[in-house]
């Protein structure tokens, strides 16, 4: 069982990169990896909201939305996408109330980013391929935190190269986000070597 | 309602409930506007899919020659019996196995040993398809499977005779997410081609059919895919589980005529 | 006061001046995930012109009656709601199409383009000024989708929109087709050099050099 999960965690983290797999929260991807400081905070803020939102759409799904689940008969999925996009916004804004509150620190650090996780493609995606592939509570938290690191390692990579390349005399019609997409397209080919790893 | 400040509590409250309201109508007209049509979709997208390895053209509609030509059934996989009466006859078609395999109820766990698809558990029933001909002679006897590859879990119908449940009449993928060009080669009708007439097991009834690098043995070998090595090994597994171990039962009924009495 | 943009304008601008995916660089996400054929991309560009045109059309006609406070949300009922109908139509109508999209269909409503163009433009703008915003939006998306496609669809598979133009090996020709295209990463490559080649002409748009080593006054 164990191995299971630690397995799915492997294959969400490094095969089924969000980022780099599947392109998911690339606006915020391409805008903000100029520095690991700033790039690390908002991936640790990502993998947060990711683990409340997923396991949270997971119940809902199970209790409410599915076919059959709430009343036999009554089959409310097609209420999934602006539920989902519900919830995370909710689950956004009490996070933020709950920082500000009780960890001022983490808030003021990780400051514009956290409202826009609500409409970063990570959490939105992560929650919809739960529903699509029909994971369970605890394979949704797992799921939750392999998916949440992963963008997180992608955008920490890219800024750490981003951070290199600030002093390399590139053209100009190159510098700034070509040479970015150029990067992570190699990236990803360096990611694509993880498939095939069976645990 | 010129009066209602917009931005007072009771404005916004009021409306955010028409806007909710509003769209709600709309969505949920619409949902149930086309529910028929979705219904329609996917059981054509299913039919079409069976059709494939029945041997039969599309004449006219998919759901008619479906009607005419296809025949559903459900097993039960342990004893290899038909089980038709376990759902309503409506529901045996479009059976989700895939679905109720990951239901505790409905599925049975298959031991690691065995699972060489790596889908961890099946289904206890499986829907079966007999294609009948003009003269309602069952043709072939087309058997759903799906397991793991390289990105994603491959799903496909195999169609076998039913004289002696062993030879390989056809087979199509349906469902996958294999790399376009390399495993995707499994949707190029030039490479199914090469499983017909290929005999899953040998005169001793051990189970020969493999997917190989270099196949040697004409009756029960084929090639896998050039630069798909993984894919090929997935799909080879796959076949191995459904054809040689999970459907073994069944087709060992069928071989000696329990199943189906043809005239 | 002043003139603004004509109708005309605001129509064109954005599908090529000032496009959304290469020139605002918004939308990516979609823009690098279904480029792989031309079906999915064309079948995509529709949906996200769809969504934006007629989530513009919606929030201009209430834009006098939505509450500061509830902005954001407001808008993303009247976007989600929308991306749904598009969803149940495409399910109902080309169900193969929306297996290939899966998820991205429902990433419309974390479209970039789409929110942004809500808030940025039909919030202050006429219905029908802001109706021809978002077609010029989603449409200029959807000319970098299909322009992305074709390039990868056809030297990644020797087809296009699933009619075969380059017999490929595989099938009895000659082609031998380059994989790599239909590979995810190529599509960050394509990208990165689009955006290149708009950049090389589009001087003003590029961005300084943080640091010059020719400089010698530092």
């Amino acid at each position: 069982m164990l191995e299971h999960y630690l397995s799915l965690f492997i294959k969400s983290v490094f095969i089924e990169n969000m980022a780099l797999a599947f392109f998911l929260g690339m606006c915020t991807f391409l805008a903000v990896s100029k520095k690991v400081t700033t790039s690390a905070g908002l991936g640790a803020a990502v993998i947060m909201v990711q683990l409340l939102a997923v396991p949270v759409n997971n119940l809902i799904n199970t209790y409410i939305l599915k076919p059959d689940a709430l009343v036999a008969g009554l089959d409310l999925s097609f209420l999934s996408f602006i539920t989902y996009i519900g919830v995370i916004a909710a689950l956004v804004q009490i996070l933020e109330i709950f920082l500000d509150k009780y960890v001022p620190s983490l808030y003021a650090a990780l400051g514009i980013f956290l409202p826009l996780i609500t409409v970063n493609c990570v959490i939105f995606a992560g929650v919809s391929f739960m529903v699509q592939r029909e994971y369970t509570f605890t394979e949704s938290v797992v799921y939750a935190l392999g998916s949440g690191s992963s963008w997180a390692l992608a955008i920490i990579i890219l800024a750490a190269i981003n951070e290199k390349l600030k002093y390399a005399n590139a053209p100009g019609g190159l510098r700034g986000l070509p040479l970015t997409f150029i990067t992570a397209g190699l990236m990803a080919v360096a990611f694509m070597s993880f498939s095939g790893i069976q645990l | 309602m010129s009066k209602l400040n917009k931005d007072s509590v009771l404005g916004t409250f009021v409306i955010i409930v028409t806007f909710c309201l509003v769209c709600s109508v709309l969505v949920s007209s619409a949902v149930v506007a086309l529910d028929p049509f979705k219904t329609a979709a996917v059981a054509n997208d299913r039919q079409v899919n069976i059709l494939k390895v029945s041997g039969f053209e599309v004449k006219g509609s998919v759901a008619k020659t479906f009607k005419e030509h296809i025949e559903s059934h459900l097993i039960d996989v342990e004893t290899g019996s038909l089980a038709d009466d376990v759902v309503p006859a409506s529901q045996i078609e479009g059976y989700n196995f895939a679905s109720l395999a990951k239901k505790p109820d409905s599925s049975v766990k298959i031991p690691k040993d065995r699972d060489v698809a790596g889908i961890l558990s099946r289904a206890k029933y499986m829907p079966v398809y007999f294609a009948k001909d003009e003269n309602g002679k069952v043709a072939r006897v087309i058997l759903p499977f799906y397991g793991q590859a390289l990105w994603s879990t491959v799903y496909g119908y195999v169609a076998l005779s039913p004289v002696d449940a062993n030879t390989i009449l056809g087979v199509t993928f349906y469902s996958h997410g294999e790399t376009p060009g390399l495993g995707g080669e499994i949707d190029n009708p030039r490479w199914q081609a090469l499983w017909v007439d290929k005999k899953l097991t040998n005169e001793n009834g051990e189970y020969k059919f493999h997917i190989v690098k270099n196949a040697a043995d004409k009756n029960h070998e084929i090639d896998a895919l050039s630069g798909a090595t993984l894919t090929s090994v997935g799909v080879d597994k796959t076949a191995a589980f459904w054809l040689g171990d999970a459907y073994k039962p069944f087709l060992e009924k069928l071989s000696k005529g329990e199943i189906i009495v043809n005239e | 006061m002043s003139k603004g943009p004509s109708l005309k304008e605001i129509f064109l601008t954005p599908i090529i001046a000032n496009n959304p995916v290469m020139i605002q660089i918004l939308g990516i996400c979609s823009s690098l995930a279904v480029t792989s054929s031309m079906k999915t991309a064309f079948v995509m560009g529709l949906s996200v012109t769809a969504v934006c045109s007629l989530a513009n059309l919606a929030i201009s006609i209430v834009r006098n009656y939505i509450p500061n406070s509830v902005r954001i949300i407001a808008q993303m009922t009247v976007i989600a709601s929308l991306v749904i109908l598009v969803d149940q139509i495409l399910k109902a109508f080309a169900y193969d199409l929306s297996k290939q999209l899966s998820v991205y269909v429902g990433l419309i409503i974390t479209n970039c383009i789409v929110m942004g163009r809500t808030e940025g433009f039909a919030l202050k703008s006429a219905p029908l000024p802001s109706l021809l915003d978002g077609l010029g939006n989603g449409l200029g998306y959807m000319l970098v989708l299909c322009v992305v496609a074709t390039i990868r669809e056809l030297f990644g598979a020797g087809t296009w929109f699933g009619m075969t133009v380059l017999e490929s090996v595989n099938n009895g020709g000659w082609y031998v087709p380059c994989g790599l295209l239909v590979m995810p990463p190529c599509s960050f490559f394509l990208l990165g050099l689009l955006i290149w080649g708009v950049k090389s002409f589009r001087k003003d748009l590029q961005e300084p050099l943080e640091y010059d080593t020719h400089r010698e006054d530092y």
